[in-house]
């Protein structure tokens, strides 16, 4: 446990259903060769204290578990399909990966960020590591959001396994159906489990319905474990997500469809050298085909088809050694992907207007990590990590580069970039409960698709049409990221805290000179650099549990970010608290939460953002548990937002309110 | 052999093919001097800045002359009236593989009237002669030349026609008008020293395109400029024609639709 606590902490996991761990059958064969206990990393754990307590999660959304995660906001457009926002940044500045795999978002605007293509009831767990130190997945800022699946488990004793259940909600009148099932023999397991999702309208606090907030998708995910001996772990995964008629209120269109196709093989060896802990490697290949439809909307000028695809494949291959206090991790890795956008719009009796938003955009990476974890001895270590990453940016069409040659931009040759990250990270037991850890690092990204060949994207937050700049810098950051973490027996505390200084930090600058296209526009910005902005901020979360059976805790989050020249960057959240009594038993729990937030009156006018006032909810939730020897019934219900107050949050898009009251209920069997 | 080969082959084909791409209008003899006369074009004949190649040969021998001094006068009957249009003949006595390039701008259709006079003195035998080349000029879709009443002159005619883009795409097109000015029903002369400006919108959606190029004179009442579309659809190319501070015409314009 304690080395556990020890890997770097600025690494946060979120473990909400850990059925299905890979690692208890691996754990078997490690138990001579004494491995941790699970693949985990950072603060999660593999003991599974009540599952039940996760059972919910199950029925959220992808983004929904997130956001218990105090650092990370949610952006909402719609319904469904969150942008997942950390530490102050979106999804440009994040690495989003389902199983360390690259994946883009179709949407030019950023309908379907990862997080929707992947769902609850296929994770067994989230890990989160802030800034350069999640330089594992890829270069970024903000850091890393790594989805990590089930998987099929290899477990003789069960040969069988799985869950069924289906859920209820009122606000959106929304209806979940679930199923998971397990089927193993000694070497072999497979998986296979589906989701369903039909909701309509929600209804904000007061009761007003809000339009274009209906969604409708569903899931299906199957994997293959094979262990041809005791060392070695081959998998195959494939995930297909299908949303259909998804509203986007704060947008002026909806989707059609948003279809992902995810494959993924892998393979685990377990050497019995001591010091060659574990090899992997992974080969994925994955398509997104997103079409956005204004035809359900009133008043169109102008039908509009916008679809969008993206096509990616890659590897990595990474060891992990140990000599002496050194543990470390070396992973190779590249992909390729393409994204393609495109814009037709269908006057009356004219021909029909088409560009090319992305103008099938490839991009090449590889990528080299190291990190290497010293653990001096049972109270101190130091973690370095570093990532060097090459990435080739080319337009293949060309009438991408035609079209941004209007621009006076020559985009006929590549784009090359290197990109640098570097993190050392000190953690120390103090004693007495406490631990502290302390990272400093330097990081790099790219600019996105978008910042670098979008073709007239409008923005419906500060109704500008976006123009990318090929040329544009790459964004470098330094960071810093420090933590306390107080364990004791009744009484737990932990506060982080981080600073990003960001240079060249990237932001579409209006340009006066060019015309807007979408009709209503503002105008038209370009990406440019800002000479720095910094975002910093921080979360203190507190636990007590004066009885066995009560806790109480309160989790509180800020974040700060100006531009150089002191003005407020655009979509910062502002000082948010949930509060949480929770009375536990072993056949269920209660807990009133209380989420607030204060009024966010930092903003930015270049970017329109408009002033969001401060809210509280409050939710009331319970679970109930039947046990039928092995198999279980498990009841989870409550009603969120009880006094159906009408709020928005600050990163809300286009000042659509939330879900007001909303009564919900769920019911599974597992077996 | 082989030389043999060649030469058969020479002598059977002896057409060279700098005609590809070209339609042929018409073909005639003149009244004297023993030529024939080939008119092509680069398509069938509208209103507009229409592109020209006579081919000359000798009538007994078919040997193209390449050769020549030639002149075009294009001209229009109508009932009551005639008059001339503007027109550019062959910049040079020698044939630009075996053509003669000249052009006429069509100011109006006609299915009858429109013809073409072309005067030939070839310097390879020394035969001069003309032959006249009824023609017909059909409406292009869209409108192609504009005949307009200069703001600051009633009394004369300005006389708009657009050459390029003829395949526009979605980017950066090379922009290229004429201007001619109505002297006397017979004299249409280039004008060479005014302002054009230009300003491409989309009408159904109310926006332009950025970094467009105003052309300038480059010779004989052509202005070359740069044009830019961000879309395929129907764009209208808007024109402020000036004489110095004077504005000539600021209402005309020209359609153009990119698939």
């Amino acid at each position: 446990m304690i080395s556990v606590a020890a890997i770097a902490q600025e690494q946060d996991s979120i473990l909400f259903f850990n059925k299905g761990n890979i690692a208890e059958t691996v754990f078997g064969v490690e138990e001579i060769l004494v491995r941790p206990i699970c693949d985990c990393v950072g603060e999660c754990s593999c003991a599974a204290t009540a599952e039940g307590n996760y059972s919910e999660n199950r029925f959220s959304c992808t983004d929904a578990i997130l956001a218990k995660n105090g650092r990370i906001e949610l952006m909402k457009r719609g319904g469904f399909a969150f942008e997942p926002v950390l530490n102050g940044m979106a999804s440009d500045r994040l690495n989003l990966t389902i199983d360390g795999m690259k994946i883009f978002g179709a949407c030019t605007d950023k309908m379907d960020p990862v997080t929707s293509y992947v769902e609850p009831n296929n994770m067994k767990s989230v890990s989160v590591q802030h800034g350069s130190s999640g330089s594992m997945f890829g270069s970024s800022l903000g850091g890393s959001i790594n989805m990590e699946t089930n998987g099929a488990t290899i477990n003789a004793n069960k040969p069988i396994s799985g869950e069924v259940g289906v859920g209820f909600q009122s606000a959106a009148l929304g209806a979940n159906a679930l199923f998971s099932l397990n089927y193993s023999r000694a070497r072999w397991a497979v998986r296979a489990n589906g989701v369903y999702r039909k909701f309509q309208n929600y209804r904000s606090g007061g009761g007003a319905e809000v339009q274009f907030t209906q969604f409708e998708k569903w899931n299906g995910a199957i994997s293959a474990k094979y262990m041809p001996t005791d060392r070695d772990v081959f998998r195959f995964d494939f995930i297909m997500d299908e949303g259909y008629n998804i509203g986007y209120a704060a947008l002026p269109m909806d989707v059609l469809f948003a279809k992902a196709k995810i494959y993924g093989l892998t393979y685990q060896h377990y050497p019995s050298q001591l010091w060659f802990e574990k090899f992997e490697t992974k080969v994925y290949a994955n398509t997104v085909n997103h079409s956005m439809d204004d035809t359900k909307r009133p008043n169109v000028v102008m039908h509009m088809d916008m679809p969008g695809w993206t096509k990616t494949f890659g590897g990595y291959a990474d060891g992990r050694l140990k000599f002496g206090k050194h543990k470390i991790t070396v992973r190779l890795d590249g992909y390729h992907t393409n994204a393609r956008a495109e814009m037709t719009m269908y006057p009356n009796n004219e021909a029909p207007m088409f560009m090319l938003t992305w103008p099938d955009v490839d991009k090449l990476d590889f990528g080299l990590y190291v990190r290497d974890d010293i653990q001096f001895n049972i109270k101190r270590s130091l973690s370095f990590s570093g990532r060097l990453e090459y990435l080739n940016t080319s337009v293949i069409d060309e009438f991408g580069v035609q079209q941004a040659a209007v621009f006076n931009q020559d985009v006929s040759n590549a784009d090359h970039r290197l990109l640098k990250t570097a993190s050392v990270s000190y953690t120390e037991i103090l004693g007495n409960g406490f631990s502290g850890w302390l990272t400093a690092g330097y990081a790099e990204r790219s600019p996105s698709v978008t910042e670098q060949y979008a073709f007239y994207i409008f923005n419906a937050y500060d109704g500008y049409d976006y123009i990318g700049y090929q040329n544009v810098k790459t964004e470098k950051a330094v960071q810093g990221d420090l933590g306390l973490k107080y364990d004791g027996k009744r009484f737990q505390a932990r506060a982080t805290g981080f600073y990003y200084h960001i240079y060249d930090y990237i932001l579409g600058a209006m340009d006066s000179t060019l015309d807007a296209m979408t009709i209503g526009a503002r105008g038209v910005k370009v990406s440019r650099n800002l000479e720095s902005a910094y975002m910093t901020g921080g979360n203190l979360e507190l636990s007590y549990s004066p009885l066995k059976i009560l806790t109480l805790s309160n989790n509180s989050s800020y974040t700060y970010g100006n531009t150089f020249e002191g003005d407020p960057l655009p979509l910062v959240p502002p000082f948010k608290n949930v509060s949480a009594i929770k009375w536990s038993h072993k056949k269920g729990f209660v807990q009133l939460e209380c989420e607030s937030a204060a009024n966010q009156s930092r903003t930015n006018p270049e970017f329109g953002e408009m002033k969001t006032l401060a809210y509280g909810i409050m939710n009331l939730r319970a679970s109930y548990f039947f046990n039928f020897g092995k198999k279980q019934l498990t009841l989870n219900g409550g009603v969120e937002n009880l006094l159906d107050n009408r709020y928005r949050t600050h990163l809300d898009w286009g000042g659509i309110p939330r879900s007001g009251i909303n009564g919900y209920l769920n019911v599974s069997f597992t077996f | 052999m082989s030389a043999i080969f060649t030469g058969c082959k020479k002598d059977k084909d002896p057409e060279p093919n700098n005609t590809d791409g070209l339609i042929l209008i018409a073909t005639g003899y003149t009244d004297a001097g023993g030529i024939k006369v080939n008119l092509y074009s680069t398509d069938s004949l509208y209103s507009r800045y229409t592109p020209f190649f006579i081919e000359v040969r000798d009538s007994a021998t078919n040997t193209v002359i390449e050769d020549g001094h030639i002149e075009i006068m294009p001209m229009m009957v109508m009932t009551t009236m005639m008059h001339s249009a503007p027109f550019e003949n062959p910049s040079s006595s020698d044939a630009v593989d075996g053509l003669f390039p000249c052009a006429v701008v069509f100011q109006m259709p006609g299915e009858m009237g429109w013809s073409l006079m072309v005067h030939v003195h070839e310097h390879v035998n020394g035969g001069e002669g003309e032959v006249t080349f009824p023609l017909v000029v059909k409406n292009p879709e869209p409108t192609r030349t504009k005949v307009v009443i200069p703001v600051n002159d009633p009394m004369s005619r300005l006389i708009i026609s657009y050459v390029e883009p003829l395949d526009a795409k979605v980017g950066v097109n090379d922009f290229e008008v004429t201007l001619h000015s109505r002297e006397t029903m017979m004299s249409f002369p280039g004008i060479e020293n005014y302002t054009v400006e230009i300003a491409p919108e989309m009408p159904s959606m109310g926006h332009g395109s950025p970094n467009n190029l105003n052309p300038i004179h480059v010779g004989n009442g052509h202005y070359k400029g740069q044009v830019n579309f961000t879309m395929t659809g129907v764009w209208r190319i808007n024109l402020n024609i000036m004489d110095g501070s004077t504005v000539v015409d600021s209402s005309s314009y020209f359609e153009v639709t990119l698939q």
